[in-house]
């Protein structure tokens, strides 16, 4: 049933005017549905509003803080994940577009040409290097080049449980286990 | 906003962990109590705040100081169970479709002495009858406080439109009330 304005002034009476009161009240005792539907908004209102303020079980700021962990442990996996992604992609646009760029350039058959001789070239540059280097080694004392390939040894060895542990952390999921644990 | 309060919210703003746990300790009542509001039981409500609090904590750079925090923490709050319910397409349903205990018995309890009260089931049924926004509109002005201009921020929804959503919902309420009749409560249920 719409009467207006009273059906809407039956809900607000506090932001009433005392003219507005008086004219409501007025009608809401010539009107009984109106009455009614006053009567039961103000139970609503008194039983809603003495309902007390409802808590969480024991230790919800000690569930949050282990949520937390586990989500920014996710995170830090899924940033992993993508950074892989990212590179894998941009690894492979790169060596498609310039095997697409060669193939439209040359012939494939001038272009595996070109590959093997600028293989063969740079594994003899590489030959020549090495000799220097042999005969550099042999005018220097025997301790240092030992002393070098014992620290590029150390060298590669620290990199390697670097990127085998970010491996297994974060790329092998062990913070998805402890997150499903939780849950 | 009380000193300390602002304090810790500036600690947190500033990137401290242990700050933003303390505001988690401060407001878990006030979010959790929306999330039930909202949700209409215990384990619903606990992943929902729980939620909340981590979307608020993601989002803190954003937070805009001027604005209370527990009115933007509410606001993610409402936004997020109204998303879940979304999700779940779980509609507003008549009032004659509703089971007599909408509360699960093995529901973690947060305060028997509340679910032990009628009102508290009568007043969570009026709650479910109503579309979400329309619940979150009534929950955030009356358990709240809430200003329309207030709630149309938080729901992200214009004054006009919280004004006509709470006229509508408080009508149907006020339509439901009379016809709803006093569910009687069994311990047993519960324990």
């Amino acid at each position: 049933m719409n009467h207006p304005p009273y059906d809407s002034w039956m809900f607000e009476v506090n932001n009433l005017t005392n003219q507005q009161k008086k004219e409501l009240y007025e009608h809401l005792r010539s009107c009984p549905a109106c009455s009614s539907l006053q009567n039961n908004w103000e139970e609503f209102h008194t039983a809603a509003t003495s309902l007390p303020v409802l808590a969480p079980a024991e230790g919800f700021t000690q569930r949050w803080r282990k949520t937390a962990r586990v989500k920014k442990e996710l995170q830090a996996r899924n940033q992993v994940k993508r950074f892989f992604i990212e590179l894998l992609i941009a690894s492979g646009l790169s060596l498609s577009s310039s095997l697409i760029y060669m193939l439209s350039t040359q012939s494939f058959f001038e272009w595996v040409l070109v590959l093997f001789t600028n293989g063969i070239r740079v594994l003899l540059q590489s030959g020549k290097v090495l000799q220097a280097l042999i005969t550099w080694f042999g005018v220097i004392p025997p301790a240092y080049p030992i002393t070098i390939g014992f620290l590029l040894v150390g060298i590669f060895g620290v990199l390697s449980v670097i990127w085998f542990y970010i491996f297994v952390v974060y790329v092998c999921g062990r913070g998805v286990k402890s997150y499903e644990k939780i849950r | 906003m009380a000193e300390s309060e602002m304090e810790w919210l500036q600690k947190a703003v500033q990137g401290s962990e242990e700050a933003f746990e303390v505001l988690v300790e401060m407001y878990q009542k006030p979010v959790y109590n929306l999330c039930y509001r909202m949700l209409g039981n215990a384990q619903d409500a606990e992943d929902a705040a729980q939620e909340s609090f981590w979307r608020a904590y993601q989002a803190l750079h954003r937070y805009d100081q001027q604005r209370p925090f527990l009115t933007w923490l509410l606001s993610i709050a409402a936004h997020y169970c109204i998303d879940q319910h979304r999700k779940r397409k779980l509609p507003s349903i008549e009032l004659d479709l509703l089971p007599e205990e909408t509360i699960p018995v093995d529901a973690p309890i947060p305060e028997l002495s509340v679910l032990q009260s009628e009102q508290e089931i009568k007043v969570q049924k009026m709650l479910s009858v109503l579309s979400n926004q329309d619940r979150a509109a009534i929950i955030l002005r009356y358990w709240y406080d809430f200003s329309e201009e207030e709630i149309s921020r938080a729901l992200s929804l214009s004054v006009s439109a919280v004004k006509s959503r709470m006229h509508r919902s408080r009508k149907r309420i006020a339509e439901m009330w009379a016809s709803q009749e006093t569910i009687p409560y069994s311990m047993e249920k519960v324990v």
